[in-house]
């Protein structure tokens, strides 16, 4: 699929689920229309004629049928102006109904060149989307006759979408433009910041095929060239919805939809590529951390900065099996980080980077995520190499240029801060962690030195009140005291989950009696079945609430023998008629 | 959550606010203690609460005393023929699928004269509420047995006490394929009946619930008379219906997976025996409805290919002059 089939699929279900409230809403506009024809002239023969159809129209005396009916045809339910009102409405919502597709922009490709007229586009297409939501809140309210001229009128007059609520721009279908990355860092401050802080829902799409080199050969491994970074725009750009994703992947699509109907700006940086593959190589070896940043999902920053979706998100880098044909060609598996470098080695841009490792060199080497570990003062004398696996299938050691390790290096620089910054790794926390671990333990130990001697004080106090609670029983048998009445003898009650432990109080004093007066008849309303029994016998005592049961509307409002026969029929027993007056 | 375009509209539509009385036509001329009123009250207090349109609503019925639904529920309504409800709701189903639906009909009107009916709706499993007011007797007609009589029970057609064990229609439901939501009730109960209907209400698909109903006049003593002595045990589960003891007396409450399709055969096959289960007994969302399937057939009918294959077989017979 095309880049551009997958945003405009992104969008495609919240489209169609507008294109039907379009639909449904002309029909409800129209079905007024023919009500009020129906209503005035329904009986007219013609009207008959087209409302019964032509085998009605050929078998029927249409004209007698007119007549008998004539005379019960009613009266205009609508006065003149409404009718109008809706006659207009119908007629707007019809065109859309007609031609909404075309009036759907698709997702647009523009050149850089293209950015003076842009905004001008968004702003009229923004307008056009809120018209089209204007008139389905305007059907919607004539539906259900809500519509007032004196409120409604003047509202909608100038209705355009900055009256639209953040909500309701998320139901817009979005304005997207696609840029191709071509790796110039001016696409940024020249293009993609004027058009994401204009100040307009604009979502726009960057399109990343290649991986730029922006490293100077310096035999530095410090990355002095800094160019801006899309991963760290959050931070500058708070209120921006920024992804980064892959074609490959089937989750972007479902991203995507999230950062297309967000009512913010957008930015989504999507790597395009048939291969899934090289997407797959790009993530794993951290060249193109997935995320998203939501400025909407939580008041917390680190919550609204979602890295998760990387592979092996706590480590430095991802790790993975490699299958390779071993020394005595059977094939063998090995377990290895991959790094830039890594995905370096298999871009087609940075073959002259690396070299094979000379055999004489082999005392000083080191892999690559091991020597960007080392501080600087033990990385001198050290060569950097990864293993590559050759177009034999064997494992071959590489020695990547120094632009190179500068770029794994700051790419391992970039993943480090974005796992700080989207709190999947925070150093004072670590630390903190640390410490109440071993606070903890010994709390452990002391705690548990307590409890082994509770424990052996309640066994003992256990065996004493089985013996009470035998006692009690022997007692009541002897007295002839029923079950129930025994239940009453106080006795400290169990709980049943831990049998250790003593109940405090006896139970019966902490169920609390409910607090009625007696005296005065009530009935348990919620529990009333509504079975009209007592409304029957009494309906100037009884009487349904707004919820259908029935209440005591007047105690005094008949005889008290009303009261008690209705208490007494009640088949929910829920009649308490009180005292006699 | 971000806002839908159904949300969007509804907005519009929280301006109008509804009442019990939206949802009544007329007082219920059913007897006074009959179990038909607190079903009507239930329902239209759900009703309510979820400001259901009520020109939405379609209420479609056989008939028997609890037949007499639509005229007293204010929405549109079928009182249609005896044991005749569930076609009728078919094919409202299929003609008007964005409606909602309610079938009400009694254990006469739905297990005996409209059992074949009941038994191929279940499997369709169309969308919509269908209640089943069980008295365990034909009411309107003053007392003849009904499929779920007890054995013993006196009537005019069985004067010498019914012969059979009833049917028990829990377990004949699940018996069915595609079935996807029965839960049982009693019109003693308001609370856990309306949070039934509630749950029946917002299933997708064709919801089973069966009111155990008290009528005085012809089954006083059927259900323990529907009082708090009434043997029932309530089924718990997190997406089942809330408890809600009501006025029952002794009602233990037990854990049961409606998922379970299993679990929910041994519940049914147990009820009549000891106690009444009452609750969710079987749900499953994932069923779909006979309408989206009917719909989404329709979209995809190559109507071009299909008129010229007509054309052609008609060609065959054409005589050429
Ligand atoms: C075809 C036909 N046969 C018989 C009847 C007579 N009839 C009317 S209601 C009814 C039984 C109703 O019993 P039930 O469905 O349990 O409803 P209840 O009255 O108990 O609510 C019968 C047999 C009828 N109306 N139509
Ligand atoms: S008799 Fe009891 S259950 Fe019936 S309506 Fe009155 S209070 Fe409600
Ligand atoms: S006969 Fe029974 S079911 Fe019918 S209205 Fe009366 S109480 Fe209700």
């Amino acid at each position: 699929m095309e880049l551009q089939e997958i945003v405009e699929s992104a969008w495609s279900a919240p489209l169609q689920a507008l294109r039907n409230k379009v639909s449904i809403a002309t029909q409800n506009v129209s079905d007024i229309l023919t009500l009020e024809v129906l209503r005035t002239s329904g009986h007219h023969e013609a009207e008959l004629e087209r409302s019964l159809g032509s085998f009605a129209g050929a078998s029927l005396d249409l004209g007698a049928v007119s007549k008998v009916f004539g005379k019960n045809a009613k009266k205009a339910a609508l006065d003149s102006s409404t009718y109008s009102r809706v006659q207009a409405l119908h007629q707007q919502l019809s065109v859309w109904n007609i031609d909404f597709e075309s009036r759907i922009p698709s997702c647009k490709v523009i050149a850089i060149s293209d950015l003076p007229g842009i905004e001008k586009q968004a702003v009229e297409h923004l307008n056009q989307m809120a018209e089209c939501l204007k008139l389905i809140r305007m059907a919607w309210l004539e539906r259900n006759s809500k519509y007032d001229p004196a409120v409604h009128d003047s509202y909608f007059a100038d209705f355009n979408w900055e009256k639209l609520t953040n909500d309701e721009v998320g139901l817009c279908p979005p304005f997207v433009v696609m840029i191709k990355d071509q790796g110039d860092k001016n696409l940024f401050y020249s293009t993609l910041l004027p058009l994401v802080t204009s100040g307009l829902p604009v979502k726009v799409v960057l399109e990343k095929s290649a991986f730029y080199n922006t490293y100077q050969a310096f035999s530095r491994s410090t990355a002095l060239r800094c160019s801006l970074e899309i991963e760290m725009l959050p931070v500058a750009l708070k209120g921006v919805y920024v992804i980064q994703d892959t074609v490959a992947r089937p989750q972007a699509i479902a991203h995507l939809q999230a950062g297309l109907i967000s009512p913010r700006p957008g930015l989504f940086s999507i790597l395009n590529d048939a291969d899934s593959g090289r997407c797959d190589q790009a993530v794993l070896s951290r060249a193109l951390p997935l995320f998203r940043y939501d400025p909407d999902k939580s008041e917390v920053f680190l919550k609204r900065f979602d890295l998760a979706e990387n592979p092996d998100l706590k480590d430095v880098w991802a790790s993975s099996t490699i299958e390779f044909l071993n020394a005595a060609g059977k094939k063998d598996l090995m377990q290895k980080k991959i790094t830039f470098a890594d995905f370096a080695a298999t871009e087609a841009q940075y073959q002259s980077d690396f070299s094979d490792l000379p055999a004489n060199q082999e005392s000083r080497a080191i892999e690559i995520s091991a020597y960007l570990e080392l501080p600087y003062a033990d990385r001198s004398g050290k060569l950097p190499f990864i293993f590559f696996r050759n177009s034999q299938n064997a494992l071959v050691k590489k020695v990547p240029s120094m632009r190179i390790v500068a770029q794994t290096a700051d790419k391992r620089h970039l993943w480090k801060s974005l796992c700080e910054v989207s709190g999947v790794n925070n150093p004072y926390l670590t630390e903190l962690e640390k410490q109440l671990r071993t606070e903890a333990a010994k709390d452990k130990e002391s705690a548990l030195a307590d409890l082994r001697n509770d424990l052996s004080s309640e066994i003992e106090a256990l065996n004493q009140e089985a013996v009470q609670q035998a006692m009690a029983k022997l007692a009541g048998n002897l007295a002839g005291l029923s079950a129930l009445e025994l239940g009453q003898i106080a006795v400290a009650p169990q709980d049943k989950t831990n049998p250790f432990k003593m109940v405090s109080a006896p139970i019966a004093s902490k169920i609390q009696a409910p607090v009625v007066n007696f005296d005065t008849p009530y009935i348990e309303s919620k529990l009333c079945t509504a079975c009209d029994e007592c409304i029957t016998i009494d309906p100037n005592i009884f009487a349904y609430d707004s919820n259908k049961q029935a209440f005591i509307k007047n105690a005094k409002g008949g005889p008290y023998k009303n009261l008690l026969k209705a208490s007494k029929k009640c088949s929910a027993k829920i009649i308490h008629p009180g005292k006699e007056w | 959550m971000s806002l839908t375009i159904d949300d969007f509209v509804q907005k519009e539509e929280s301006t109008c606010s509804y009442g019990m009385d939206d949802y009544t036509t007329e007082a219920a001329r059913w007897c006074k203690g009959c179990g038909g009123h607190g079903a009507l009250g239930a329902l239209q207090r759900m009703l309510r609460d979820n400001q259901v349109h009520p020109e939405e609503v379609v209420c479609v019925s056989g008939i028997g005393c609890s037949s007499r639904f639509p005229h007293y529920l204010r929405a549109y309504g079928f009182h249609t023929l005896h044991g005749r409800a569930l076609p009728v709701s078919v094919g409202v189903s299929l003609a008007r699928p964005e409606l909602k639906l309610l079938t009400v009909m009694g254990d006469g009107d739905c297990f005996s004269i409209g059992g074949n009916h009941w038994l191929h709706t279940l499997r369709y499993n169309i969308n919509s509420m269908v209640m089943v007011l069980d008295n365990e007797i034909y009411a309107l007609t003053k007392k003849q047995v009904s499929p779920t009589s007890r054995i013993g029970t006196v009537s005019n057609t069985s004067p010498r006490g019914s012969y059979l064990e009833p049917l028990n229609p829990l377990s004949v439901a699940l018996g069915i394929s595609n079935i996807s939501f029965i839960a049982q009730t009693a019109s003693w109960l308001p609370g856990h009946m309306q949070a039934t209907l509630e749950k029946a209400w917002k299933h997708k698909g064709l919801a089973f619930v069966r009111i155990l109903q008290r009528c005085p006049v012809f089954m006083p003593n059927a259900f323990q008379g529907g009082s708090v002595d009434f043997p029932g045990k309530f089924l718990e589960s997190p997406e089942g219906i809330p408890v809600d003891k009501g006025i029952l007396r002794d009602a233990p409450v037990v854990a049961h997976d409606p998922r379970n399709i299993n679990a929910a055969q041994a519940v049914a096959a147990n009820s009549h025996m000891e106690k009444e289960p009452l609750g969710l007994i079987y749900y499953n969302p994932e069923v779909p409805t006979y309408s989206d399937i009917r719909y989404s057939k329709v979209a995809t009918v190559d109507r071009k290919a299909k008129a010229k294959l007509l054309d052609d077989y008609l060609t065959r017979y054409s005589v050429e002059s």
